[in-house]
């Protein structure tokens, strides 16, 4: 800035381009002003149009004052001694000052001020050049208030999530199941120690990657897809899907998975949890229970239909008048009797377990199975009578084979566990919307303890498991058909005077 | 019920008993001979179908869990042949739910292991003796 443009400027000579760069500094939105430095204070000797319209000051408050009374009576902002500094200095300045206008509203001044030098080097002139930035600088600073509440209330929140993610990651880690956290596009975002433990991998082969590209695309499956998918969308959660699969590094193994839309206070919306619960073992168990008695008492009977079906060929060949060997063939044929209705007993219980026991529904006359049921008993022995009272006239609809068995068994316990007696007595009546069926033997009874007990599988009286054989299970086969039916079973007993079998079964004559 | 043996013709082989057991399919022989009928056992599932084309029986009697081929594949393959149409399939089961699935494949009548001999003789009487 050593040269003068305004005094080397040829321009200057002409009075006809001279008022037509007047004109083109009124015509300019940006204030200007220029000063004389070689007077006292420094003050202004022009100024363009816009610096009237910036400031609202008309020319008789401008020229001729120092350029400080836009500061108005906020002097002692730091912009003032750097001004200072530069005019100084005689070097140029770019700042942004508060400067106030004639009616003291303020406005941000973006101020350039550039000195003049004459030839010997001295600084004769300032221009400066004002612009209102203040519209500018309101969003700035808006902008930094903004910001700043901003970054308040992250912080804020963050710590709050940070509390709160602490104790659910706590939780997640804890917990014995494997967790996994996915987006909405089924991402895997995190997955707990649990989950690495289980399927033996590590986190940087999960994280990041598609749920269905995990291990060798054991979760790329249809239907669970289209059930995840819904998760977001629905909020219906997906529960106790199986998925059989042999999955890398830990072979054949059934997963089961539960997956929930988790919410975590805004924070995150659209996660979904997904759990994986290891039920290889749980389901092994359950099926090898299931086989085992069902295969076990197909190859029990298979023995026994050869060792069944032998006997009675050798009834049908034995030489008659041969009282020994009847008497053996007899003794033989009940043990078989025994061993068949055990194995039945075992395979009702394991159908019971299974929920495979069936109730067919058919209408049958109640009392003449009852009667039937007890001729039947009455073959095979002898030794008590089996009185018949009342009645019920019912047509029952239900499983006759089931209930006869019920039957049956009761009626058999009732002169098992009276050894010594003569006679055992069936009761059959009508209750309101029931019938009823007991029978009552003149044993040793039960005790109370007993009583509640006995219905329980494989429980047997004490006293008497050691006279009797049998797996004691009978009246738990029992109780379970007369449930089904929606009936139920009882036992009413006296220690040393006998015990009183029951049972009712709903039912309205139609 | 009892059925003589001189009521019998002995000359063909009338039965047929196919079960995978050998304690069983020697007893059925037996129980089957002791009224003068002749019969043939197979205890080998897969070979029967072959047998069968050559000698149709007016009896088969059949087990259903086989190894090899089971009791009810070999009833539907039968049934869906007009050659044995005439075959009577009586099926015989330790099996939970064998009755049915022997009476879906086809099988005209069914009886559950352990049965008694009685049984198995009525239906003898009953097949053999009907024409
Ligand atoms: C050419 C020129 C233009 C200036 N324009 C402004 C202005 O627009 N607003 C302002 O507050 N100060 C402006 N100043 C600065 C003041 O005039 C003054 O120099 C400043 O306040 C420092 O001096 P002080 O401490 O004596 O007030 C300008 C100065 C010069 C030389």
């Amino acid at each position: 800035m050593t040269d003068n443009p305004l005094k080397n400027s040829a321009y200057f000579d002409d009075p006809e381009m001279t008022s037509l760069i007047y004109a083109a500094l009124d015509a300019s939105s940006t204030g200007i002003i220029i000063t004389d430095n070689r007077l006292p204070d420094n003050p202004i000797i022009y100024h363009n149009k816009a610096f009237e319209t910036i400031t609202g000051y008309n020319t008789t408050e401008i020229i001729g004052h120092n350029c400080r009374f836009l500061q108005g009576r906020d002097r002692s902002q730091e912009a003032r001694e750097q001004i200072r500094q530069a005019l100084q200095d005689g070097e140029d300045i770019r700042i942004e000052i508060r400067n106030y206008t004639k009616k003291n509203d303020l406005f941000w001044n973006e101020l350039y001020i550039s000195p003049i030098t004459n030839a010997k080097g001295e600084v004769t002139h300032f221009i400066g050049v004002q612009n209102n930035i203040t519209a500018r600088k309101k969003v700035e600073e808006q902008l930094v208030v903004e910001k700043e509440s901003i970054e308040r209330k992250v912080a804020e929140r963050t710590e709050n999530l940070r509390m709160s993610e602490e104790y659910l990651n706590s939780i997640v880690e804890t917990i014995r199941e494997s967790l996994v956290v996915l987006d909405p596009n089924l991402n895997v975002l995190t997955v707990n120690e649990a989950f690495l433990r289980t399927f033996k991998v590590t986190r940087s082969e999960t994280i990041g990657l598609r749920l269905y590209d995990l291990g060798n695309r054991q979760w790329d499956i249809a239907k669970l897809k289209n059930l995840l998918e819904e998760v977001l969308p629905s909020s219906n959660p997906v529960l106790g899907f199986e998925v059989e699969h042999k999955f890398p590094h830990i072979g054949h193994k059934i997963m089961m998975l539960n997956a929930h839309r988790v919410e975590l206070q805004g924070k995150f919306k659209d996660r979904i949890l997904l759990a994986i619960e290891d039920v290889t073992d749980r389901r092994a168990i359950e099926k090898r229970k299931d086989d085992f008695l069902s295969i076990a008492s197909h190859e029990l009977k298979t023995p026994l239909t050869a060792v069944k079906g032998y006997m009675q060929l050798i009834k049908r060949f034995m030489p008659e008048n041969n009282p020994k060997l009847t008497d053996i063939i007899e003794k033989s044929d009940n043990q078989i009797e025994r061993l068949q209705k055990l194995i039945a007993e075992l395979l009702d219980v394991s159908k019971i377990q299974s929920g495979k026991l069936d109730i067919h529904h058919d209408t049958f006359d109640f009392d003449k199975m009852v009667r039937d049921t007890i001729e039947n008993i009455q073959l095979n022995s002898d030794s008590h009578k089996v009185v018949l009272r009342g009645e019920t006239n019912a047509q029952y609809d239900g499983d006759e084979t089931h209930i006869s068995q019920v039957v049956g068994n009761l009626i058999s316990n009732a002169i098992k566990y009276s050894p010594g007696k003569d006679r055992v007595e069936v009761y059959l009546s009508t209750l309101k919307n029931h019938i009823k069926f007991s029978v009552k033997d003149f044993g040793f009874g039960i005790n109370m303890e007993d009583q509640k007990k006995v219905f329980d599988r494989f429980y047997r009286v004490d006293s008497i498991q050691k006279k009797f054989a049998g797996l004691g299970v009978g009246l738990y086969i029992s109780e379970q058909i007369i449930t089904q039916h929606g009936g139920t079973i009882w036992v009413d007993s006296d220690a040393g005077e006998g015990a009183t079998f029951s049972f009712i079964l709903p039912h309205t004559e139609k | 019920m009892n059925v003589k043996s001189n009521t019998m013709d002995t000359g063909n082989k009338k039965v047929v008993v196919c079960d995978d057991d050998r304690g069983i399919l020697d007893m059925l022989e037996m129980i089957v001979e002791s009224v003068g009928v002749s019969v043939w056992t197979e205890v080998d599932s897969s070979k029967l179908l072959l047998q069968l084309e050559t000698d149709v029986p007016k009896l088969l009697i059949i087990d259903l869990w086989m190894p090899n081929y089971p009791g009810d594949a070999i009833i539907r393959k039968l049934r869906a042949d007009a050659h044995f149409d005439d075959l009577y399939i009586l099926c015989i089961s330790a099996s939970l739910n064998g009755e049915q699935i022997a009476m879906e494949a086809g099988a005209d009548q069914f009886l559950a292991k352990p049965f008694d001999i009685g049984q198995i003789l009525s239906v003898l009487d009953r097949v053999l003796l009907e024409n």
